[in-house]
């Protein structure tokens, strides 16, 4: 089964307002995560579950851009799993330089 | 449902150690068996024989690895955390002896090589311990994340999103993508 993935507000303007991103890469990162999450959201829920929401994931996803090396942790809600919906309602970024 | 699975799982990883120690001793017994007096192609008959037995049978180990694994994932949403964190290890231990054995054919097939024999199916045996090894790094994740318990460096923030989430605030991934990829793109801020 493929999921519908969506994002809330603050995500996006989190990505927006990243340093040392290209819109094309904040694009790219979306599509990313949009595409892994609608394949194995499930498989995420089941590995990664928040120990403080039952129905939410961390997922993480690394993009390499000629500033470094980008790693973002996300939190997912599942709450709406059954109806094939999943939302990306957090999301934080570290940066590690390229040597 | 806990109970079976860890007892499959470690039935599982017994039986592949098993294997793996007796792969080990054929390895020791070839290496011996390769530097005897006898002709030669007694002995590269020996050598080639076990190392297709051995591909033949560490291949065949994937698919009810794969299943094991399949079923884990999918009972973990029921376990209860100490549950769970049984069960992780049970399925790493399976995981780390499945990339022993994987490798034992190999040195099966490189003790042929100095007789001109090429390994049969060697993309497949790459495969199967790459696969190996992916599973057992995707099962320390898992129990590292629940041993961890990883928190929000801004739980306000997250509590927002969830918030967010609740009023309908979202974009979808397609919509979300143009955003940022549409001509002259001044970003969202």
């Amino acid at each position: 089964m493929r999921y519908h993935v969506e994002f809330v507000d603050l995500v996006l303007d989190y990505l927006a307002a990243v340093e040392g991103l290209t819109d094309e890469d904040r694009a790219a990162i979306v599509e990313g995560v949009s595409e892994e999450l609608a394949r194995d959201a499930e498989h995420f829920l089941a590995l990664y579950p928040l120990a403080q929401e039952a129905l939410c994931f961390r997922y993480d996803y690394a993009q390499a851009t000629p500033t470094g090396v980008h790693t973002f942790d996300f939190v997912v809600s599942a709450h709406h799993l059954e109806m094939g919906v999943v939302t990306v309602v957090y999301v934080e970024h570290s940066v590690r330089p390229l040597p | 449902m806990s109970h079976l699975l860890e007892d499959l799982a470690e039935e599982t990883s017994v039986s592949i150690v098993r294997t793996a120690n007796r792969l080990d001793a054929e390895v020791q017994d070839l290496e011996r068996v390769r530097q005897e007096p006898s002709p030669q192609a007694d002995r590269v008959k020996r050598i080639v024989e076990a190392a297709r037995q051995s591909t033949e049978h560490v291949l065949s180990c994937i698919p009810q690895t794969e299943g094991v694994w399949r079923s884990s994932v999918a009972a973990l949403r029921t376990l209860s955390a100490p549950e769970a964190e049984r069960l992780l290890r049970q399925l790493i231990s399976l995981f780390e002896s499945g990339l022993r054995l994987a490798r034992c054919p190999r040195r099966m097939w490189l003790l042929a090589e100095p007789f001109q024999i090429s390994p049969d199916r060697l993309d497949e045996l790459e495969r199967t311990e790459r696969r190996f090894a992916e599973l057992a790094d995707e099962a320390k994740a898992a129990l590292e994340h629940r041993i961890r318990g990883w928190q929000p460096a801004d739980p306000l923030r997250l509590a927002q999103g969830m918030q967010q989430a609740l009023d309908g605030k979202t974009t979808r991934a397609n919509e979300a993508i143009a955003r940022f990829r549409r001509p002259s793109s001044q970003g969202l801020g």
